[in-house]
């Protein structure tokens, strides 16, 4: 119950627990997408029968819609689904065990890009220390500048 | 970082739920126990997203309860270490910053900003504390890029 069972998990060097093998890493603006649908069925659930059925949120909930609705970086499903496609190209739904091989990004390093957004490779290399052995400068450039196009390009 | 895990769960229900409503009863029981908790090694469970198994209830000799295994898939919100996040600042003390990613608290030593609460900071994961129903985080500032 301290701070010993935490040996194994890095984020800069990408070790997670076991328990992550099979764990879906999610961009923040995905995250805001699912929870404002699950908030919709909420209000029409609770509104239609008004017996003990009531699910409530919880303050986790809604401390979480807080964050997201905060720093979601991409505001339309376009958007997110053109992000998605460029960060998790081919994406198959098998966890973190294994790094994607038509980008070469783990998923965890994917999903940190989109949700930092970084302007500049040395940034981003800074922020995800392991990117420094996969990218070099020119091609990790590329990648977050694709990303601020993205950006921008939303209303 | 938020993730879309597979989770199992144990509905302990007593016999007066026993009855037409009973897979609703144990839906509605999972939400309302999972939901918002934080559950060992996988951190703050957000929210259920599917339900995709209810298994046989067995009931526990002498008591009358049954137990429902459930299998579901949940965002769930996990902090690793080392990992760098952005925060809202909600507290500004003498000792320090305390800044909320999602469910879960952060500090942040003596800091030299002019910040104020609800103020965003870009925040370095320097060490987690884990125990039954919580995580607890210190951050640091001290890299570049970081604070804003």
């Amino acid at each position: 119950m301290s701070l010993a069972n935490q040996d194994d998990e890095d984020a800069a060097q990408l070790k997670f627990p076991k328990e992550f093998d099979k764990a879906e890493p999610m961009m923040i603006s995905e995250v805001l997408l699912m929870l404002e649908q699950r908030r919709q069925q909420n209000s029409n659930a609770n509104g239609l029968d008004d017996d003990d059925d009531e699910i409530t949120s919880s303050e986790a909930f809604n401390d979480t819609v807080a964050y997201c609705e905060r720093f979601s970086k991409f505001k339309t499903k376009e958007a997110i689904g053109a992000v998605r496609n460029l960060l998790f190209p081919k994406d198959q739904p098998n966890g973190m065990g294994s790094t994607n091989p038509s980008s070469g990004l783990h998923k965890f390093e994917a999903a940190l890009l989109a949700n930092l957004c970084p302007q500049q490779a040395v940034e981003a290399k800074t922020l995800i220390p392991s990117l420094d052995s996969k990218l070099d400068d020119d091609e990790c450039q590329k990648i977050v500048d694709e990303i601020q196009t993205y950006r921008s390009f939303q209303c | 970082m938020f993730f879309h895990v597979s989770l199992d769960h144990e509905i302990l229900l007593h016999p007066r739920y026993f009855g037409p409503q009973l897979i609703k009863t144990v839906r509605r029981m999972l939400f309302n126990e999972v939901e918002g908790k934080c559950i060992g090694r996988y951190g703050y469970v957000i929210a259920v997203t599917s339900i995709d198994n209810i298994g046989v209830g067995r009931i526990q000799p002498g008591r009358g309860y049954v137990i429902f295994p459930v299998k579901y898939h949940a965002i769930v919100f996990r902090p690793f270490k080392h990992e760098v996040v952005e925060a809202i600042i909600t507290q500004v003390t003498r000792m320090g910053i305390f800044c909320k990613i999602g469910p879960l608290t952060c500090f942040i030593s003596r800091h030299d900003l002019m910040i104020q609460p609800e103020d965003s900071i870009r925040v370095k994961i320097a060490g987690l504390q884990v125990d039954a129903k919580e995580f607890f985080a210190v951050g640091t500032l001290m890299d570049d890029y970081l604070v804003s």
